[in-house]
Formats: structure tokens, sequence, C-alpha cells
């Protein structure tokens, strides 16, 4: 199977199944990316989403990126198709019916999905912080922003990235 | 009222070049209700509810909806492409600059600062999920979930697939 393939199928199956968005199915994709497939190494994976995260726009833009590390422009345009697809064709489907039209089963489903998105969530944030370099200082800088998050929730996240970038620039080697 | 591509197009692409994390959904809520009154608040609420059934990132879903709502399916492509194209070949240029320059302590540094920045910003949307109303059973749904992707391994569609079953079968009981 190509490689193009392989990177096509991967992120269009996280992509159909990413409630909770990309972070809830960051782990996952990493399983296959990386530990299956290895069409990147651990390293790229992680850098790749830290860059997606400095960028403007939606986090969705780590997968163009991870997709040119891989196959180039090509790698870049199919993972962004292979994300959108599934999301593209569910809300076609649900928005032209309406929510309230939509299935019972498939609104109980997505509530009593929430405790498990909050693991796979987890599961995320333990996969970017897999290769942090100094592990005790980053995770405790991690968790300074985090608590700038909770306390100062009218702060743009921009300025809790950006300083997080500050001090790994001046401290972290 | 039909409202022009092209005018879907610059606003999406000035959304995909200044947006940052967490505010992309009061960005939406500004321009679709407040600015341009495509929708009124009930309308933006019907939104809301349709982008949290799709699976992919909720932020994006909704402008991605709004678009629809607006233009079909070529007003959802428009919307997807507008936001992603800008902050992706931003990164790619930054990724070549990264290239020339990966031996800089400074910049490896940064890199792993934003690391930091990324697990503290899925931490946070941990804690958006209503944590107070849970208990024991769901947080051990979260922990197994967390464990069968991160230490497991375990494909994403089983593990979501149990987890839907068990959260369906207590709401039953």
């Amino acid at each position: 199977m190509s490689q193009e393939f392989t990177l096509f199928l991967d992120v269009f199956t996280a992509g159909a199944l990413s409630f909770g968005g990309l972070a809830a199915v960051l782990s996952s994709l990493q399983n296959s990316l990386v530990g299956q497939h290895q069409l990147t190494s651990a390293e790229d994976f992680s850098r790749t989403y830290s860059l997606a995260v400095g960028a403007p726009g939606p986090n969705a833009i780590f997968l163009s990126l991870l997709g040119y590390r891989v196959a180039g422009p090509r790698g870049a345009a199919l993972a962004a198709l292979a994300w959108a697809l599934p999301t593209l064709l569910m809300l076609y489907l649900v928005g032209r019916t309406g929510s309230a039209q939509a299935p019972d089963w498939m609104k109980a489903t997505r509530k009593a999905l929430v405790p498990v998105t909050a693991g796979l969530l987890a599961a995320g944030a333990l996969s970017t912080a897999r290769s942090f370099v100094m592990p005790t200082p980053q995770w405790l800088l991690s968790l300074t922003a985090l608590l700038i998050l909770l306390k100062r929730p009218k702060w743009n996240p921009f300025w809790v990235v950006a300083g997080c970038a500050l001090v790994g620039a001046l401290a972290i080697r | 009222m039909r409202v022009p591509l092209a005018l879907i197009l610059w606003e999406y692409f000035l959304i995909g070049i200044t947006g940052f994390g967490g505010g992309l959904q009061g960005r939406f809520y500004h321009l679709a209700v407040s600015k341009h009154g495509w929708l009124n608040d009930e309308e933006f609420a019907e939104v809301n509810a349709t982008a949290s059934l799709a699976p992919g990132g909720n932020a994006s879903n909704v402008g991605i909806e709004i678009a629809r709502r607006l233009r079909g399916v070529p007003g959802m492509w428009a919307a997807y492409i507008c936001l992603i194209l800008p902050g992706s070949l931003l990164m790619l240029a930054a990724g070549a600059t990264y290239e020339v320059y990966r031996d800089e302590p400074v910049l490896r540094g940064a890199l792993q600062g934003l690391q930091c920045a990324a697990t503290a910003l899925i931490l946070y949307s941990v804690t958006k999920l209503n944590l107070s109303r849970w208990n024991g059973l769901d947080y051990l749904l979260a922990l197994g979930a967390c464990l069968a992707i991160y230490l497991l391994k375990a494909p994403l569609w089983l593990v979501l697939g149990s987890g839907a079953l068990v959260g369906l079968a207590r709401r039953r009981a």
C-alpha cells in the first residue's frame, strides 16, 4: 500500500471518529501514523502539532503540515481532504434537516461519550508531553499555563502560547 | 438573501489568518450574528447544536455549518480551505526556516515551550466538560479510555464503541 494511501486512510479514520476534536484523536493518530505505519517519527509528530498550536486558525492545520512532512504538497492536500470529508459529510446530513430531527440514539451516544472524550483528550496531552526534553520543568510550565487559562478565561490564549514559547526559548535546552 | 461566495472567502480568510485557538467560536458569532446579521441568536444556537453532533473541532464546525447555511456545499469547502490555508502556508514557511536553523538552541527551546502550551491547551479543554457533575463511573470510563489508547494502543473505534455501549447501558439502567 502506498504511503499516500495509508496517510489518507489513517487521517480519514481519525477524522470520522474525532468527536471532541483533533486533540481527542491525537494519541490514536500517533499510534497509527508513527507506531503502526512509521510515516513519521514521534519527535516530528509532536513538533508538528506544537507548530500548529502556534499557528493562526483551527488546529486542523496540523494535518496539512503533517501530510507535507510525509509526502510533500500532495500529502498536505490529501491529509487536509481526508480530515475534512467525514466532518463535512456529517454537517451536511445533520445540518440539512436540522439537529432537532437527528435521531435520538445519535444525541444519546454523543452525550454518553463525554467521559470517554475526556480520557482521550488526556491521552492527547500525554502524547504532546511525550517528547519533552526536560520533563519536570516542562510539566511545571504546562501546569502553570493551565492555571493561567483557568484563572484568566478572558485573556486571549494566544498570550499563554506566546509566553510558553518565550520561556522555552530562554530556558529550555 | 444570497451571500456572495467571495465575501465568505474573504471573511473566513481573515479569521484563518488572525484567529487563535480558543477564541474562534466567538469570532464566528461576531461574524454571522453581530456583523452581517446572517443569522439570529436562535439560528446560531441551532448551528452550535449541529456542529456538536458532527466529528471534528467544534469551533471550525460552527464556521463550516454557517457557510453551509449561506451557500451550501461550495460554501462549506470555501470555509474549510480559507480557515486552514493561511496558517498552513505560514507554518510551512516557518517549518522550512526551522530546518535551516534547527541547531539553534533558542529555536529548539521555543518549540519545546510550544509543546508545553499545546499540553496545557488540551488539558484546559478537558476542564470544560462539566467535570463537577461526574460520578465515579464517569472517571473510571475516562481513565479506561486514556489508558487503552495511550498505553495499550487500542484502536480508536474499539475504545469509542465500548465507551458508547457502557455509557448508553447505564443511562437505560
